[in-house]
């Protein structure tokens, strides 16, 4: 009976071997000289067997019987190998998923052995007997044992490296990729090769790529700026090579989203200190400043008792300059930090206590949830103060739950080595208590959250109390820090670090 | 080695056995000109490359002299000495263009 039948190793003369043969026993033959072109060809036509060729470019033998087998509309497509080093490395073609394999040799050996290999198709049952035909045609050579050694050595380079490595044809098909780029891409291997390179990119990212790749330059090159890949920030270096006629590309893909999330963490710690320092130093010029004319004030006042057109204008004057007062105040705190006294301060217990005094400023609908740790978790911290960094935190919450919502305060001890703390220079590593209050309210998004320890940013708050520029300070001037995370529509996460004391 | 013989030894008949010996020619000349270019590169991965592909061919048709000299060539550069490659294209070069006339004959 006729059968499909395609072959696919890169030497014209095995190519040229197999068609005639097949065709003369009168079956219908398609040829391609590497697993990506066979990949094409199952695209139109489905063949009943397919004779592949182990070692190959642009897709090898192993890889494409992978791929096959991963579509179950090729199930019944039976597989078998045509092996060059089927005597020196024992092939496991139960484990690619072939049905056979055949040695290479000479042809009139291979005549036999093709032909056996398209008859069993015709047995409906697939797995009967899987064998390597042939082989006892062939002598081990040494030097094959060798490459196959240097090309282990060279895998185990690759399927550890920590960029990822992929190889694109002149398509921008991707025909190679190692364990970290497929972990990177995102998908299975099986559908990432053979698939287009450029496709994963969108917009901007998109662009980059096709004008990294266009035009096939003999040189290699690099995008400028990280690009976005499947949530991940990924720079690409691509390594132009050529073999004989063939051109590919290699393409090494590095993620740097981590390094961007500590350099952004560090730059804003740098920002705010900065911030800081100039915030301390405006505030001590007006303090002293306000206390001049506050003093000056009172003495006027004094001057001119019972004068009513002085005392009306004196008393919003007055006013004015306690806002200001307040105000710098705060800056102070935020740069300096308050001038208070540091206890020994249970957390579960502050919290206990200091809750009922700001229940008043949380609305009825709003629920609280306490989780606190198991074991007690003691800091160092002027208590007061802590209060007021608490409470900082709750009407922050407060203002973003537009009625009905949740605040989960809660605490926790954790244990923070270099590598967590990177972004925080003057953190040192070890034990640290953390607060947390989270709400379920609207949330912030990027560019918001990252201005919220500015003074005055939010100023809605001057009046209730202290900011959370100025609890900040506070926090900072104790050894500690704030972390705000926040998802729009989700709610925000505020948690306050302090170094945990012993007992 | 005349052809009558080899395409009865490959249980071929003469006229297919002509036409994969003037493909196999065609294809060891391309294998030859990537070798001296290798060889000019002094890329011991390249000349390995090529002799392989020659030598998987020659093995094909059972020609065993050109299998031999590939064989060797490979191995040389597998381990990394070129020095006798020189010689061994010399002598490839030569058994090619023998065949090549058989083939004309």
């Amino acid at each position: 009976m006729s059968k499909k039948i395609f072959i696919v190793d890169n030497h014209p003369l095995m190519l040229k071997f197999m068609r005639d043969l097949l065709e003369k026993e009168g079956h219908r033959v398609w040829t391609a000289a590497d697993g990506l072109g066979c990949l094409e060809l199952l695209e139109s036509t489905r063949p009943d067997l397919i004779f592949i060729d182990l070692v190959m470019p642009n897709i090898d033998g192993e890889k494409l019987c992978r791929i096959i087998r991963s579509r179950p509309e090729l199930d019944n497509v039976r597989l078998v190998i045509l092996s060059a080093i089927a005597a020196e490395e024992s092939i496991d073609v139960g484990e690619l998923g072939a049905d056979g394999c055949i040695a290479k040799g000479p042809f009139n050996k291979m005549t036999r052995h093709v032909l056996t290999a398209v008859a069993l198709t015709e047995r409906k049952e697939k797995k009967a007997g899987i064998e390597v035909l042939g082989l006892e045609d062939l002598y081990k050579r040494e030097i094959t044992a060798e490459l196959l050694s240097a090309k282990n050595h060279f895998q185990l380079i690759l399927d550890n490296l920590e960029e990822g490595i992929l190889e694109i044809n002149s398509e921008a098909k991707i025909v190679y990729a190692n364990p970290t780029a497929i972990r990177l891409f995102g998908v299975p291997e099986a559908r990432l090769l053979a698939s287009c390179f450029r496709d994963y990119f969108r917009d901007s990212a998109r662009t980059a790529v096709e004008q990294l790749l266009e035009g096939n330059k003999p040189e290699a090159g690099a995008v400028e700026k990280p690009l976005e890949l499947k949530n991940k920030r990924v720079l690409l270096k691509v390594l132009p090579f050529t073999e004989g006629e063939a051109s590919s590309s290699i393409v090494i893909v590095t993620d740097v989203s981590e390094k961007m999330r500590i350099q952004a963490r560090l730059q804003q710690t740098q920002q705010m200190e900065a911030v800081a320092t100039l915030a301390g130093g405006i505030a001590h010029e007006f303090n002293n400043n306000l206390l001049s004319v506050t003093g000056n004030l009172e003495l006027l006042e004094m001057e001119n008792q019972g004068q009513q057109f002085i005392e009306e204008h004196v008393r919003p004057m007055r006013r004015s300059l306690e806002t200001m007062a307040r105000l710098t105040g705060q800056l102070l705190v935020y740069a300096e930090g308050g001038k208070g006294q540091a206890t020994v301060v249970n957390l579960a217990d502050f919290i206990e206590y200091t809750l009922p005094l700001v229940r008043h400023t949380i609305p009825p609908s709003v629920q609280i949830k306490l989780e606190t740790a198991e074991a007690p978790l003691y800091v160092q911290a002027d208590y007061p103060q802590l209060q007021m960094v608490l409470s900082a935190a709750i009407a922050n919450s407060v203002e973003a739950i537009a009625d009905k919502g949740r605040i989960t305060i809660s605490t926790r001890r954790v244990t923070l080595d270099k590598q967590a703390l990177s972004g925080r220079p003057g953190a040192a590593p070890g034990e640290y208590a953390c607060l947390c209050v989270e709400d379920d309210g609207q949330g912030m998004d990027e560019t918001t959250r990252r201005r919220i320890f500015e003074p005055f940013f939010s100023t809605k708050f001057a009046g209730r109390g202290l900011s959370m520029a100025a609890a900040y300070g506070l926090i900072r001037h104790q050894g500690g820090w704030i972390a705000v995370s926040s998802e729009v529509g989700r709610g925000t996460r505020v948690d306050i670090f302090l170094p945990a004391q012993p007992a | 080695m005349d052809i009558h013989t080899l395409a009865e030894r490959l249980d071929l008949d003469e006229a297919s056995c002509r036409d994969l010996l003037e493909l196999f020619v065609r294809e060891s000349r391309k294998d030859l000109k990537r070798l001296r270019a290798a060889l000019a590169a002094a890329d011991c991965g390249g000349v390995a490359e090529a002799a392989h592909s020659l030598r998987g061919a020659a093995g094909n048709l059972d020609l065993k002299e050109i299998m031999l000299l590939a064989d060797k060539m490979e191995s040389g550069a597998r381990s990394g000495s070129l020095e006798k490659s020189a010689g061994l294209i010399r002598q490839l070069t030569v058994s090619l263009d023998n065949l090549a006339g058989e083939i004309a004959s």
